[in-house]
């Protein structure tokens, strides 16, 4: 995907890593329970989708990956936040599922922003833009390597789980009891496995210091589109819909 | 030349790996290294590359010592082609997987492509250039995987068991290949018919020392010599 030619493949990769680092940073920055307000954030990546020719089924559910994680961190929020944030007719809307949701949504926007810059820029030209930016090494390698071994990961899981279902009474998922045991081996094995692609990244010349002697240079078009995503993402973020939203609602019988 | 004298290998847990291993390559030959498991192969493999630095003896590639300091030169004129080629194979894509070591060798985009594109046709698997490693065949991720050797042009190249996981054609196409490549090679294997068809010379190790060295055609043969290091010989037809 990242390979295709697009006018969003074609734009200049340290502009789409600005532009994508802006937009996330615009989305954090919303309140905790600015689930309204941040409805109209979803344009930008609409329209880069669009423009990438980006298969959004593809897209929304590679992003489904990242949502357990939220779950659990969000979970709490329901719990402890137990106030009124809404009331419509007899049901009364908690502050705390407007935050859980609030959190889901901005890690969804997150998560799809770099998934649309990997999807539209190749890999070693994220790392090459990153260095430009003189973000340190570590972070870059981290960066680097959470992209390579996630992939590794799951290729162990799922040929583990396949060896397991093969096997299992049920053939319905791995049982409780043996869970921390597939956990355990999964570590152990991807572990293993980490370390002799890290011997044969190493053996390749990674990591390489340098950065590529044909850098472009920035175009107009390029600048059009950072102020274009960025600028519309601080209008949205500094208009709030919770207003029109409250209009609406008088409006209707 | 491929110099290794006196060396001495052991594991962070004191196993001793290799011991004493002593043996010459020169420019352009293919070297057999065949053994039982656990006979010290692929520790020989990685000791040449640097991974593991031996505790005793030294190695030299063309006159230059393995050696902590010399290690950037000597993985760029040392090229190793792992067992599993999963673990060679990590890029998205099979063209990103043959364009890393160029790119990191610090060549612009043009020169990577020409490099990758040589590689490609001469392997005979441009048509794979755009696929994933994890939708190939065996055959084709063992190709791949010597292509990503290949394009950083090193003047060794170290293979550990080549011919794992291949049905018979992928592994006659192998042989082909590897008498096509011109540069020295260790071949670490168990396919005694692979080492005979490929190379010029063979050492056999057996309990990390080395047992025997001399033409494949002499050792592989020697009943005795390969029952004592637990091979099988090769049958006279």
């Amino acid at each position: 995907m990242a390979v295709r030619d697009t006018p969003i493949h074609r734009l200049h990769p340290l502009i789409k890593l600005l532009a994508s680092l802006g937009f996330i940073l615009i989305v954090v920055s919303f309140g905790r329970y600015s689930l309204i307000p941040m409805i109209p954030m979803v344009f930008c990546p609409t329209v880069v989708m669009a423009l990438s020719e980006t298969p959004y089924g593809l897209l929304l559910k590679r992003c489904a990956l990242a949502l357990p994680f939220c779950l659990l961190a969000g979970i709490s929020n329901l719990v402890l936040d137990t106030g009124t944030a809404l009331t419509l007719g007899s049901l009364s809307i908690s502050t705390g599922l407007f935050s859980f949701l609030t959190l889901l949504f901005k890690a969804y926007l997150s998560v799809i922003t770099v998934l649309l810059l990997v999807a539209t820029t190749p890999i070693h030209v994220i790392s090459e833009a990153m260095q430009r930016l003189k973000i340190p090494s570590l972070m870059i390698t981290l960066f680097e390597m959470t992209y390579r071994y996630l992939g590794t990961l799951l290729e162990e899981a799922s040929a583990m789980a396949l060896a397991y279902g093969l096997r299992s009474r049920q053939q319905k998922g791995i049982e409780l009891r043996h869970m921390g045991s597939f956990v355990g081996q999964l570590l152990l094995r991807s572990f293993d496995r980490a370390e002799r692609i890290y011997q044969a990244m190493k053996l390749r010349g990674y990591p390489a210091a340098h950065l590529s002697p044909t850098e472009r240079k920035v175009s107009s078009r390029d600048i059009l589109y950072l102020v274009l995503v960025l600028g519309s993402s601080l209008i949205f973020r500094a208009l709030d819909i919770t207003g029109a939203v409250n209009i609406i609602e008088r409006l209707l019988p | 030349m491929i110099t290794v004298e006196n060396v001495t290998v052991s594991y962070p847990d004191k196993t001793l790996a290799l011991r004493q291993v002593s043996f010459t390559v020169k420019e352009g030959q293919s070297l057999a290294l065949v053994g039982p498991n656990g006979a010290g192969k692929s520790t020989l493999l990685l000791a040449l590359v640097g991974v593991l630095l031996p505790q005793q003896g030294t190695i030299t590639i063309d006159g230059l010592k393995v050696a902590k300091e010399s290690l950037p030169e000597i993985r760029r004129r040392v090229g190793m082609v792992f067992q599993n080629p999963d673990d060679q194979l990590f890029m998205p894509m099979i063209y990103d997987d043959l364009a890393f070591g160029p790119r990191n060798m610090g060549f612009s985009e043009e020169k990577v492509r020409a490099l990758v594109e040589d590689t490609l046709e001469r392997l005979q698997i441009s048509h794979l250039k755009k696929r994933s490693s994890l939708k190939l065949s065996g055959g084709e991720k063992r190709m791949a995987a010597i292509g990503t050797v290949l394009t950083m042009n090193p003047s060794v190249i170290v293979l550990d068991e080549p011919s794992s996981f291949l049905d018979p054609k992928a592994r006659r196409n192998l042989i082909g290949l590897l008498g096509r490549i011109k540069q020295t090679k260790i071949i670490a294997t168990h396919d005694l018919d692979l080492a005979l068809e490929a190379c010029d010379q063979a050492v056999i190790l057996n309990k990390g020392m080395v047992a025997a060295s001399g033409s494949p055609q002499e050792l592989f043969f020697d009943e005795g010599l390969m029952e004592a290091c637990q091979l099988e010989a090769l049958k006279r037809r």
